[in-house]
């Protein structure tokens, strides 16, 4: 190998290293790995919880109801949740566009889980999250709140 | 006076650095393996760009509102006719391909039809970069893969990736600049200079920017480059004016005023009232703030659509992010070779000897140059794509330069050690930008997702609401089809990236 082609290959050489990994990534790609992504598909509370609408649209489209609770793995808001309500999910997580498109999508807001929704609202102190649940049900009973929700 | 050298080793061309034989290979006589290597090399780069680009949806914005316009003109030729009565922008052809699209898409295939177009731009430009390279030894084939690098991974090439209009413009202008520089290349006939004329016609009747093909295709001729005849360069400079008279005389579209947009300012962006009031009397300072900025971000990533993210950092009181540093540094570093070239050949130059790496810093450098002054009005990332497009071929004539300088006169091990540091250095970064383009083109698609879930409300907002059911329809499949698509969680990315990439 000549001088300059040595010289070459350290400058050339990570863009021909990037090459391969791209080889790499397209492979896994087409097997259908997502490298950095979770290996089994989001539940409907953890697309609620990483604001991710458009796959909250997908999966109720797909025939899950927006008012069953589902888990919530472990890294996404901290600890492991068990099935939690997506509409909980998105207070705890501050969605609060995702609240609202899940009452559009169909999740109800009535009076028995009303005051728990109220509450973690408050507690999150976000004004819209607030509105968003009083404007879901007008005539919601006045809550009373613990301390700490969860 | 420069005499026609039509091909590439004629008397007035200096010799080019270590140029390897062209064995034959695989069998196959005449196929150089490096330029082979190159183009496969290019395929990747393609390939990998192209499904980034494929996980984006249509988007909302820019492209909801031209495909309703679209959609009330009966024909090409009716909104293309509609198109040249706008004020401030002449770009008919842009609207025309638009609507061949639009009705290629049938009512269904929008993001078939307008991605698949964007892919072959893509596809385009990488041969056609790797075309205009003539790649031949081993130290070609290393810099060009760099050179590939530096063209995705240069900020000015992601606004040509991550979003559409719902075409891409920008990226077709430097498809048609970089097609223009192979043919000045090529060996010239009369059917070299009819694509000549026709890319220029193309390209500047679909954007402003399009201009810039009549900067390549003289730039070259004056360097030496014979490909395109002067005959074909005089039609060139008629339809120039013809243009020109079309805009401004014929249809009098004008030029766009300073409260188009807001427009970034050393720390701020001035939104166009604060625009006027500071420059309405005398816009020239601002004007020439435009083009230095939009000079001094292709060479050295700094200012970035006007602003100067150093200082505008130090005054939010962050820390400056890697990313910062990772731009301005590859983007020093090559600015340095490409300097450092114009100084070692700028004598020979003025005495009219030209080889074909100092044409290409020429030809790269009037681009650059020229494509600054033309965005006087307005500085953006996206307009200087064919300057940052320019800037990686640039680079590549002046790195491989570089490299064989040194390795003939680098004596001592130390400093060889050193030398070769520093271009790991350099390469290691372009390569990080590069990844960083595929990722804020992966958050892109995420973003543009979720766009299309409130698309109705974003549409009375904008008060755009579709007037009819052929209306409501077309943005119903496309809502539909953005929504159906997965594609990576920005959520799951690693936290470090986004300082990195960003």
């Amino acid at each position: 190998m000549s001088r300059e082609t040595a010289l070459g290959l350290y400058c050339g050489g990570p863009a021909l290293v990037l090459s391969g990994a791209l080889i790499v990534l397209m492979g896994v790609g087409a097997a259908g790995v997502r490298p950095f992504q979770p290996r089994e598909p989001l539940t409907l509370a953890e697309l609620v919880a990483v604001g991710d609408r458009a796959g909250i649209i997908r999966t109720v489209r797909l025939g899950v109801n927006p008012n069953d609770p589902s888990p919530v793995r472990a890294g996404i808001l901290g600890n492991r949740l068990d099935p939690t309500e997506p509409l909980e999910i998105a207070l705890i997580a501050n969605q609060v566009d995702a609240l609202r498109l899940l009452v559009e999508l169909g999740a109800v807001v009535h009076r028995g889980n009303y005051g728990k929704l109220w509450c973690l609202a408050r507690q999150s102190q976000n004004v819209d999250a607030r509105a968003a649940v009083e404007a879901a049900l007008p005539d919601g009973p006045p809550a009373q709140c613990p301390a700490a929700v969860r | 006076m420069i005499r026609d050298c039509r091909y590439t080793h004629d008397p007035v061309t200096l010799p080019s650095p270590a140029k390897a034989d062209v064995p034959a290979w695989l069998g196959i006589p005449g196929v150089n393996r490096w330029r082979l290597a190159t183009w496969l090399a290019g395929l990747v780069m393609a390939s990998a760009m192209s499904l980034s680009l494929l996980a984006i949806p249509v988007q909302r914005s820019d492209s909801v509102v031209p495909l309703l316009q679209a959609q009330e003109f009966p024909s090409v030729a009716e909104a293309v006719r509609a198109s040249a009565n706008n004020s401030a922008y002449f770009r008919p052809l842009r609207i025309g391909q638009i609507q061949v699209l639009y009705q290629w898409a049938d009512g269904q295939r929008y993001f078939v039809v307008f991605r698949g177009f964007h892919v072959l731009l893509v596809a385009a430009l990488f041969a056609g970069f790797v075309s205009v390279l003539r790649v031949d030894s081993p130290l070609d084939f290393l810099v060009a893969a760099l050179a590939m690098t530096v063209l995705i991974g240069h900020h000015a090439f992601l606004g040509t990736v991550w979003e559409a209009y719902p075409i891409n413009h920008f990226l077709e202008v430097c498809v048609l600049c970089v097609f223009a520089l192979a043919l000045a290349r090529s060996r010239g006939g009369w059917w070299v200079d009819l694509l000549a004329m026709l890319t220029f016609a193309v390209a500047a009747l679909t954007l402003e920017s399009g201009l810039l093909v009549c900067v390549v295709l003289w730039a070259a001729w004056l360097v030496g480059w014979r490909g395109v005849s002067w005959r074909a360069l005089v039609v060139v400079g008629v339809l120039l004016g013809v243009y020109l008279y079309a805009r401004f005389g014929y249809f009098a579209t004008g030029l766009p005023g300073l409260d188009e947009r807001e427009s970034g300012f050393w720390t701020t962006r001035l939104s166009p009232v604060e625009l006027r009031q500071r420059f309405g009397a005398d816009p020239r300072p601002f004007y020439l703030y435009n083009v230095v900025a939009s000079l001094l971000g292709v060479l050295f990533a700094e200012p970035r659509g006007g602003l100067y993210t150093v200082p505008l950092q130090i005054e939010r009181g962050l820390a400056i992010a890697p990313a910062t540093f990772l731009t301005i540094g590859t983007s020093l570093a090559t600015t340095a070779c490409i300097g450092w070239f114009v100084w070692r050949h700028a004598q020979e130059w003025f005495r009219g000897r030209f080889d074909d790496a100092g044409r290409l810093v020429c030809v790269s450098l009037a681009v650059i140059g020229a494509n600054a002054a033309i965005s006087y009005g307005y500085t953006k990332d996206e307009i200087m794509s064919p300057g940052g497009v320019f800037y990686a071929i640039a680079a590549y004539a002046s790195v491989r330069e570089v490299v064989a300088v040194a390795a003939r006169r680098t004596e001592t091990r130390r400093r060889h050690v050193l030398l070769a540091l520093v271009l790991l250095l350099v390469g290691c970064g372009w390569s990080i930008r590069t990844v960083g383009t595929h990722y804020n083109m992966h958050v892109m698609a995420f973003t543009m997702r979720e766009h299309w879930v409130d698309v109705d409300r974003w549409l009375d907002e904008q008060r755009v609401t579709p007037k009819n059911e052929g209306q409501r329809r077309l943005v119903r499949v496309l809502r539909d089809d953005a929504i159906s698509r997965t594609g990576i969680q920005p959520k799951f990315l690693p936290q470090w990236a986004d300082r990195w990439f960003q």
